[in-house]
């Protein structure tokens, strides 16, 4: 059973795509100063969904996860947004390494003055770490890696149609034992390299987890609602409400993970107090941006804690589809508070930059992501779990 | 539970497969015939719909027990770290609870679920009526190891015989069929 991939969907991802560019090229025009950041912002959203259901699936092979087994075409066709999303942040590294205006900026430390004069990043090691080389080599890095355990998995899963038998499982279950080793580290440096050091004297332990907790949510987010999508159109008959209630299960827990580690951060740097970590909370709670940081954290702590915890909240689509869309939301309101504060500081605003470019990243992921569904079967016919995930029942 | 009085009306039917088990339960409810007790070695998923058991309430009152705790922990940090014995937290010398909050969480998280956990244990316990000198219920001690005992009681279908009943068992994929007597002699 294929989907196909057209009518009103399609048109509406399109209109969703071109609304983005006129956002952009507005963003440009009027409001120049809050084009870059919010390019990033949205870049490191989908690409961040994307991985986040390469991570599902990869947790699942290394946990011989069986029910997964029904749902696993939605996130391996992720893999298909995932060079966009990290081309696109590979651009605006090596655009801001190269750029000299002071309108068009994101990392501070990218300044050649900065990297000559600040005493901070000359004498704290920073420098190692934070220097336009290695910076772009880690990035390609990340993209090899990311990109290129999806790509295998996606590939070996599709084969696995083909040939049937036990080796491309077992295959994908090696590699993806490798890709969570690798993914632990890169996940947090990856999120040090483009949130962390946008405030470059600024730094957190805790912040690659708080990073990768809000990854996976979101690729759940979206693997739940496209899921789902599918579903109206009458198509994977075979996922049932057990299937959702599963994935519905990992949204909360991962929910309440990131909560754990928000506040784990929050916490130590609130009680020491020590200048150069608190100055992060103080341009967060003690500007304008305070509303944004509580709505990210309501949105994304106390709804779900409320509104998901129940059995029967799990099983219902429509219900389901509304809590996913709004801790999606919530995350990229939590990105937005991540990332503008230290790039356009206090001239931030919501508007239809923002929110217009969000649709048009939303629109173009959607149209990659199901044109690449389209392609292929939806069901992973030779998949060893699979009779396991058509009779899973919770 | 059955007495030994009673036992000699029981029927003990023997599975030795989980699903196996779940199946004949769903085909015996389904001729209208009523299980009092299923033993099983370990939890059998979807037993308990199939046999039309009540959903637990344990999980609402957990959440007053968990309320009860946070506000023990609070109580118990408000009279330590502000009446009894002001503290000042990390160079804050605020000396409130509420702007103190946040150094106070891991504590109260801590205390709510051990309160919370612990109260459950004991609610479990009392409900299933669990104490410790307590005899063994369970009529074939197989059922702890690798077989799966279905017990129907005469006395709940007074519509069928045993005959009957047996006879539907034989339609299931029962291992063996037990008259309880057989197995526990007065």
């Amino acid at each position: 059973m294929n989907y196909t991939f057209g009518g009103k969907t399609k048109i509406l991802t399109i209109v969703l795509a071109v609304i983005g560019l006129a956002a952009i090229i507005y963003g440009a025009v009027a409001t120049p100063e809050r084009l870059l950041p919010n390019l990033l912002l949205n870049a490191f959203i989908f690409t961040a969904i994307s991985i986040g259901g390469t991570v599902f699936i990869a947790v699942h092979y290394a946990g011989q996860g069986g029910w997964y087994s029904a749902v696993k075409r939605v996130p391996e066709a992720f893999a298909s947004f995932l060079p966009i999303g990290m081309f696109l942040l590979l651009g605006l590294v090596v655009f801001d390494m190269f750029s000299t205006s002071e309108t068009f900026k994101i990392w501070e430390w990218m300044d050649p003055e900065f990297q000559k004069t600040d005493r901070v990043y000359l004498n704290s090691g920073k420098k190692t770490w934070l220097n336009n080389g290695f910076f772009i080599g880690r990035v390609i890095g990340y993209i090899a890696i990311w990109w290129g355990f999806s790509y295998m998995l996606r590939k070996w899963s599709r084969q696995e149609d083909i040939i049937g038998g036990l080796g491309n499982h077992r295959k994908s279950m090696i590699a993806s034992s490798i890709f969570l080793v690798l993914f632990g580290v890169t996940s947090s440096t990856a999120a040090w390299d483009f949130l962390m050091s946008i405030d470059a004297h600024w730094f957190s332990t805790m912040f690659g987890w708080y990073t990768f907790a809000g990854m996976f949510v979101s690729g759940l987010c979206m693997v739940t609602l496209i899921t789902l999508h599918l579903k109206r159109q009458g198509l994977m008959p075979w996922v049932n409400e057990n299937h959702i209630h599963d994935l519905t299960k990992l949204i909360f827990a991962f929910s309440i993970f990131w909560t754990y580690v928000w506040f784990g951060q929050y916490m130590l740097i609130w009680y020491v107090n020590l200048p150069e970590e608190i100055n992060y909370f103080l341009e967060r709670f003690s500007t304008n941006y305070r509303f944004v940081t509580l709505t990210a954290l309501v949105l994304n702590f106390v709804f779900p804690l409320i509104f998901l915890m129940g059995r029967k909240s799990k099983r219902r689509y429509g219900y389901v589809t509304f809590a996913a869309c709004i801790i999606l939301f919530g995350h990229y309101l939590d990105w937005f508070q991540v990332i503008m504060p230290g790039t356009i500081k206090d001239k931030w605003s919501i508007g239809f930059t923002e929110l217009g470019m969000f649709a048009g990243f939303l629109g173009l992921f959607l149209f990659v992501v199901l044109n690449s569904l389209s392609k292929h079967a939806l069901v992973p016919k030779n998949h060893p779990f699979l009779n396991e995930a058509k009779q899973h029942h919770i | 539970m059955s007495s030994k009085k009673e036992s000699k009306k029981t029927i003990l039917a023997v599975f030795d497969d989980p699903d196996n088990t779940l199946a004949g339960a769903k085909a015996l409810m389904g001729k209208g015939i009523k299980i009092r007790e299923i033993y099983s070695p370990f939890p059998i998923h979807g037993i308990d719909h199939v046999l039309g058991i009540k959903p637990t309430r344990v999980s609402t009152i957990a959440f007053f027990y968990g309320a009860t705790g946070t506000f023990l922990a609070l109580l118990m940090i408000w009279y330590m770290n502000i009446e009894d014995w002001a503290m000042d937290i990390g160079g804050k010398p605020s000396f409130s609870l509420a702007q103190n909050l946040p150094a106070y969480i891991p504590i109260t998280f801590e205390l709510t679920v051990l309160i919370a956990a612990h109260l459950m244990n004991f609610t479990f316990l009392f409900t299933s009526r669990l104490f410790p000198g307590l005899n063994n219920m369970n009529p074939d001690p197989r059922s702890t190891d690798d077989k799966f005992v279905m017990e129907i009681v005469l006395d709940d279908n007074k519509k069928m015989s045993g005959d009957d009943i047996k006879s539907a068992l034989q339609e299931t994929k029962v291992v063996e069929v037990n008259d309880s007597h057989l197995l526990y002699k007065d």
